[in-house]
């Protein structure tokens, strides 16, 4: 374990420069994005004057490395500044939001483990007969349709018409949370079974696992232990790697069930150009990332002994 | 045993039954006496129940609740903050907080009623308004609104006077009567902060805030100590029929029709153009039209050659068939030949009618226009051209502006059919405003929306004060005019005729079409006004009765239910003793 801890440790110190190069890197091309935040968010009625007067108050008439350099000194303090737009601090705009991004994240990531890896296993076991089209053809429907449209069927007929959960909005507790969840997480599920079954697959033609029903042992015993723990490991790891998307790319589901969650934030964020916002969320989905990858490889390093988490000494 | 023999002929049984039996028989009775009782009691009230909670659907967010610190207002703001004065079906000036003020052309004086309060209780003086406007001046993006304002004189302590640097309509017209000049509490603003004020700012409307969950609603509660002297509502102090307001954030078009559909909120405002005749033929829908003070219109970049060419942007002027557009948005704009819509202080019919005989839809005269300026088809491709060049332009279409977005092909083949092509490039509205300003751009759709022409067309067609591409010094002599002067209604409309007539002349804008604004209501809200010029919402007489039909509680139905079943239960046991 102590080799693990030391691996892990590691990794955190290479991912402190990749998330502040990322920072940086975002900072300058959003610079080089043709527009002015002031205009963009001013009114029409609104003086030369006073646009110079607020640009002035924001900072935005020093040079760019001098800008970047105070937010990083500020980010470093905990204080993400303040909203040109809302002229809310960063910090709120976005700890308001992260709850119901969880909240609709979290079930979709482990439910398409529970169900797609099961899913994967059946049709994969059921090569070539009925169960593993039927597996596979549901899968292929949810995985290729698109967001927008299976939220706006669901919504009409569990909400509009059956009247099962409310149509949309974030306050009904759990009710509201279904269909969202649903809508976000059927494409998972029949991704991670699509996944499973390839792995699987490809796994069950494998030697060692001719040698396990060679040697009498039992089906149950083979399935799991041979066969689905060595296929189980690119499905987690292609999970982790995903995990930090879909926490910012879940802007189409929120925008249909008005569910406030870091996506639409992000996404309104960048079409006001309000600059502070935007480098706050990204800071958080870089940090992610790097903290998803290192689990990634920690997971995948338990599930495969094979994988070393130190190098051989030569 | 003698004991049980006398229950036994309590209950005409034969056979004897256990205390226990006995017990529960009793209570099954109590019970279902009571929830009998319940049920009929609901059932036989005949008062109108009235839902005590309003829901509203919009389609963005503000930015803000403070009205002193956003750049656009919204029904959050109407409700949260009270206008010293206010405009009436007519568009007149009627009181609202301030019991009367007065105008001379160089200072406002504005009277408050002596038990004035805001919704923290504080009380509204003189000295409250002159915070107010000094934090307006530093912090709105608007702040220059108070540019023409000397200082602001206490009278008393219930009475102000604000003077004027110059005789000039500006504040009396821009601020006074709009949500933007309303009364905030200035002083708990300096207390929380800014910042914090912005989540829960103080006002005098008739409700104010409770919470705010971000991306998702805003919760207002009943302001008891409103009060108000508006002219058109009868009810002068807090409406004691609903006591909260939901207001929530539903970007998505689908989604909102879906809940005033189902009855899961009671209005909708941003009516999309296609649910707008389904909404109209729905018999629990109440449909509120208005026409936007503002133009749609295409902006031409008059420093970019050849549009620095008059005829060219005439040419465009006569391609466009202003009816074929409305027909297309299903009837839901009026066809605007003009600057100014119906709904301006300063609109006269004649505007119309000039524009429409100078430019009627005549795409002959487009073309000799085009052959006039040297643009003619000569190698039959369909588009003019002049040495070998052909005649094309790009247009920036607004892709949050639906109308506009959903005509851009439209015109497009309108343009073509004169010889002129057009490739769209659909942005961001506001990424098309910052573009025009920067005159980066060859043609961009745009619109605006402000009541008082002085208060928004020298930003759009004064040389400086707006500094987009268009400058007739003339036009800028004539814009200052009313800006700084002080214009009654009939001197601002023959003033606009003129400038009418010279915007004609240059055309630097292509003016299309008047958008009506429609809110969708459930029949079951009544009483509510919905007034010019921005369609606002006066909920202080509204009331909205609850669904109709027997309201049960779901315990008492389960309590029911269970009765029900345990009579059934003890009757059917009865027989097979017997």
């Amino acid at each position: 374990m102590g080799a693990l801890a030391r691996y892990a440790f590691k990794k955190v110190l290479i991912g402190i420069p990749v998330v502040v190069f990322v920072t940086l890197l975002l900072f300058l091309i959003m610079k080089q994005v043709p527009g002015d935040p002031i205009r963009m968010i001013a009114g029409e009625r609104v003086t030369q004057e006073r646009i110079d007067e607020l640009r002035k108050s924001w900072g935005l008439d020093q040079p760019v490395y001098i800008q970047y350099f105070y937010w990083f000194a500020k980010v470093m303090t905990g204080d993400f500044g303040y909203s040109y737009v809302t002229r809310q601090p960063v910090s709120y705009l976005v700890w308001a939001r992260l709850p119901y991004t969880l909240e609709l994240t979290f079930p979709a990531l482990v439910l398409s483990y529970v169900f797609g890896v099961p899913l994967g296993v059946i049709a994969a076991l059921g090569r070539g007969k009925s169960r593993d089209y039927v597996t596979m053809g549901i899968s292929s429907f949810f995985y290729s349709m698109p967001t927008y449209w299976l939220g706006l069927m669901l919504m009409l007929v569990f909400g509009l018409y059956l009247r099962w959960f409310p149509i949309s909005g974030s306050t009904s507790g759990f009710e509201s949370l279904v269909l969202p969840m649903l809508t976000f997480t059927l494409p998972f599920i029949a991704f991670s079974a699509r996944i499973a079954r390839t792995e699987m697959l490809e796994v069950l033609g494998e030697d060692y696992v001719r040698t396990a029903w060679a040697k009498g042992l039992p089906s149950t015993r083979v399935i799991l232990r041979h066969a689905l723990r060595n296929a189980l490991i690119p499905v987690t790891v292609m999970f982790f790697l995903d995990l930090p998307w879909i926490i910012g790319g879940a802007v189409i589901v929120e925008t249909v069930f008005s569910w406030p969650g870091m996506g639409s934030l992000l996404y309104k964020s960048i079409l006001r150009l309000d600059y502070p916002v935007i480098q706050g969320v990204v800071f958080i989905i870089a940090i992610l990332i790097v903290i998803c990858n290192i689990t990634g490889d920690i997971v995948s390093a338990t599930l495969d002994p094979r994988i070393r988490v130190e190098p051989e000494k030569a | 045993m003698g004991d049980t023999l006398l229950q036994s002929n309590i209950f005409t049984s034969k056979r004897a039954i256990t205390k226990i039996q006995a017990a529960i028989i009793v209570v099954i009775i109590v019970v279902g006496a009571i929830a009998g009782a319940y049920y009929y009691s609901s059932i036989s009230q005949p008062t109108v129940q009235y839902k005590r909670t309003l829901i509203i659907a919009i389609p963005e967010e503000p930015e803000n609740l403070d009205i002193q610190q956003v750049s656009w207002s919204n029904e959050i703001h109407d409700l949260v903050f009270q206008n010293t004065m206010n405009f009436d079906d007519k568009m007149n000036i009627v009181p609202d907080l301030a019991t009367a003020a007065e105008f001379d052309g160089t200072s406002i004086v504005v009277h408050y009623s002596e038990d004035a309060k805001f919704s923290n209780g504080n009380p509204i003086t003189a000295e409250a308004l002159r915070d107010a406007m000094e934090r307006y001046r530093t912090l709105s993006p608007y702040g220059s609104d108070y540019d023409t304002v000397k200082e602001v004189e206490i009278v008393d302590e219930h009475t102000a006077r604000i003077v004027l640097t110059q005789p000039s309509t500006y504040v009396w017209l821009n601020d006074i009567p709009v949500v933007y000049g309303a009364i905030v509490d200035a002083k708990a603003a300096k207390d929380v902060g800014d910042a914090e004020f912005g989540l829960k700012p103080v006002g005098s409307g008739p409700y104010k805030v409770k919470e705010w969950i971000q991306g998702s609603q805003v919760v207002l509660e009943r302001n008891d100590l409103y009060k108000t002297n508006l002219p058109f509502v009868e009810n002068k102090g807090p409406n004691t029929y609903i006591d909260e307001v939901i207001i929530r954030f539903i970007p998505e078009d689908v989604t909102r029709l879906s809940e005033i559909e189902a009855g899961t909120v009671d209005i909708v405002r941003g009516v999309p153009v296609d649910a707008v005749a389904k909404l109209k033929t729905d018999p629990n829908v109440v449909m509120y039209e208005s026409l936007t003070p503002g133009v749609e219109y295409i902006m031409i970049n008059m420093k970019k050659p050849p549009l620095d060419d008059v005829r060219i942007r005439q040419a465009f002027n006569y391609a466009v068939d202003r009816d074929e557009i409305a027909m297309t948005l299903e009837g839901t704009v009026l066809p605007c030949h003009v600057y100014m819509s119906p709904s301006h202080l300063g609109y006269s019919d004649s505007q119309e009618e000039l524009g429409k005989n100078t430019y009627p839809y005549n795409p002959d005269k487009a073309k000799s226009l085009l052959a006039e300026a040297g643009w003619t088809d000569t190698n039959n491709d369909g588009i003019v051209d002049k040495d070998g060049q052909p005649l094309s332009f790009s247009l920036m279409i607004p892709i949050d502006e639906p109308r506009e977005k959903r005509i851009g092909p439209l015109l497009q083949s309108q343009f073509a059919k004169v010889g002129i092509r057009v490739e769209i490039r659909e942005f961001d509205y506001r990424y098309i405003r910052d573009q025009t300003r920067h005159w980066n751009f060859e043609l961009a759709g745009r619109f605006y929306s402000w009541h008082d022409p002085a208060g928004i067309l020298p930003y759009l067609l004064h040389s400086e004060y707006g500094n987009y591409t268009y400058s007739n010094p003339e036009v800028d002599k004539l814009l200052e005019e009313d800006f700084l002067g002080a214009l009654d209604t009939p001197a601002k409309t023959e003033l606009y005729m003129k400038l009418t007539k010279m915007w004609l002349d240059d055309a630097p804008w292509v003016p299309l079409f008047v958008n009506r604004e429609y809110t969708a209501v459930r029949k079951d809200v009544q009483g509510l006004h919905v007034m010019p010029p921005f369609a606002t919402l006066f909920i202080q007489d509204a009331r909205v009765i609850a669904p109709t039909g027997q309201q049960i509680s779901p315990w008492a139905s389960l309590l029911m239910n269970m009765v029900l079943f345990a009579n059934l239960a003890y009757v059917t046991g009865r027989k097979d003793d017997s």
